[in-house]
């Protein structure tokens, strides 16, 4: 450790000198008990109303002052918040993945850009007449939906104890000859997410078709409740072009007892099947041959 | 480390002599409201030579006091002074002031503002501002090294404390800057 160094003996003096003169003592040197009574009466003052103002808070005791610290701890620190937020991140998160079952599968790779740009909405009222827009999508490839969230929607602002329902249209196509599969994966997706087909149609109109299905979804039932998703319903039509075949006219309305899955990717449907969708996606247009789908969830 | 008397405001150094001008009843020296009323006057005066700026040092010295008042129980005796600790926290507000405002006063006061004349102020006004002139000449530190000895009144060791220096490195500059000043004050004008 380093020695403090002494000072000067002039130095300290001449510094003897000076708190002389700064005390008054009537023994200091005179020219510089002069400067110091100068200098001094140079001192800047303060200000009588900025005196008096200050004079008062801290006779108040700093109102100000008070409240802040008190404010501050109702915020905790950024480390605390994000360790009290954890387990509801967690929650949120499943009550968005419960929402992304249902608009996930709504985003498959049937239509066009611009299709896919109008198809996928989010709907406060009635998805009924939103039906007939399906087989806009050309898809030639069957559907390959996924998971991702769908572009413009975003969960609702919800209160707990209010029930929430959120509406989504979403139009899928798909190749004739995978019609079938996917109005099974439809199906199967909405009982994996918890949900049943409230109702469903399925028109054939020669080599073309449209099957609609009125899903309804409770988000994340089996988990536990989240503010978010506590009382959310989620409900889906779907309706889907397809062609006229032997094949199912209807689809009996299922009642689904399937709890949602815990893990969140684990209810993903329609894994994507690789190598066979998204071919053609980009038609803007139906083509013959080929089948579409509207899927319009409410 | 002992804390000494606060009532020394005029800036007399208490290792030398009693307080020169009374500042009221001291109820009790370890109240915040004592260190107050005895160290406003000179922490102003400090401030206001720091910033050149008689609001900004108004605002100053308001934050620093309300920064002591939240701090109160992080002062530690064993580190110096209250008085010292106080001077601390305000030089600090003086200097993020100086950041923000991003600029180095040079006036040696407010445009437009009358520099209010201290109680005692009988003598020659051209003295007066020979001195006034001579302290805005000095270059920054010394000029605070001035406000610390002749405004705040602290000693040596508390002047280190404040700037975060040794004493002896404190007592060498501040005995540079008086003796600067000194020259400037009797430079023929």
């Amino acid at each position: 450790m380093r020695r403090p160094e002494p000072l000067d003996p002039a130095v300290e003096r001449d510094l003897e000198t000076l708190d002389a003169a700064l005390a008054g003592d009537t023994g200091a040197d005179a020219e510089l008990a002069a400067l110091v009574a100068e200098v001094r009466a140079v001192a800047p003052r303060r200000d009588p109303g900025a005196r008096a103002a200050l004079d008062a808070r801290v006779a108040a005791g700093f109102p100000g002052a008070h409240g802040a610290p008190r404010r501050l701890r109702l915020l905790p620190s950024p480390r605390l918040m994000r360790r009290a937020l954890l387990p509801a991140a967690g929650a949120v998160a499943a009550a968005l993945v419960a929402l992304l079952v249902v608009t996930g599968p709504l985003r498959g790779g049937g239509g066009s850009a611009s299709d896919k740009a109008t198809a996928v909405q989010e709907r406060s009222g009635q998805a009924d007449d939103q039906a007939g827009g399906g087989g806009s999508s050309a898809g030639a490839g069957a559907a390959t939906p996924s998971l991702a969230p769908a572009p413009g929607i975003a969960a609702p602002p919800s209160t707990p104890g209010r029930r929430v329902e959120r509406t989504v249209r979403l139009e899928l196509g798909a190749r004739a000859d995978r019609f079938d599969a996917v109005t099974d994966d439809v199906v199967r997706t909405t009982q994996r997410a918890g949900g049943f087909v409230a109702e469903s149609e399925l028109l054939r109109n020669g080599g073309r078709g449209r099957a609609t299905y009125v899903l309804r979804i409770r988000p994340r039932a089996s988990t536990r409740p989240s503010p978010r998703s506590a009382g959310s319903r989620t409900s889906a039509r779907s309706s889907r072009a397809a062609p006229t075949s032997p094949a199912r006219r209807t689809r009996p309305p299922r009642a689904c007892a399937t709890p949602a899955p815990a893990a969140a990717r684990s209810s993903r449907p329609w894994r994507p099947r690789r190598g066979r969708g998204r071919r053609g996606c980009a038609s803007a247009s139906p083509r013959p041959g080929r089948r579409s789908a509207a899927w319009t969830a409410r | 480390m002992t804390d000494r008397p606060l009532a020394r405001s005029a800036g007399v150094s208490a290792t030398t002599a009693p307080p020169a001008r009374a500042h009221g009843d001291v109820p009790d020296p370890g109240s915040f409201d004592a260190l107050y009323r005895a160290t406003a006057d000179d922490l102003y005066a400090y401030v206001a030579t720091l910033v050149r700026d008689r609001a900004a040092a108004e605002d100053v010295v308001a934050a620093a006091f309300e920064r002591a008042y939240r701090r109160q129980r992080s002062y530690d005796a064993r580190r110096g002074t209250r008085r010292q600790w106080l001077f601390g926290i305000a030089r600090h507000a003086a200097l993020d002031e100086l950041r923000r405002r991003r600029r180095v006063a040079t006036l040696a006061a407010e445009p437009g503002a009358p520099e209010p004349v201290a109680d005692d102020a009988g003598g020659d006004p051209v003295r007066r501002a020979t001195v006034r002139a001579a302290l805005a000449g000095l270059e920054p530190r010394d000029r605070e090294l001035v406000a610390l000895k002749f405004f705040a009144g602290l000693d040596n060791a508390e002047i280190a404390g404040v700037l975060g220096i040794s004493p002896s490195n404190a007592g060498t500059r501040l005995h540079r800057a008086v003796h600067r000043l000194r020259e400037a004050c009797n430079a023929p004008s």
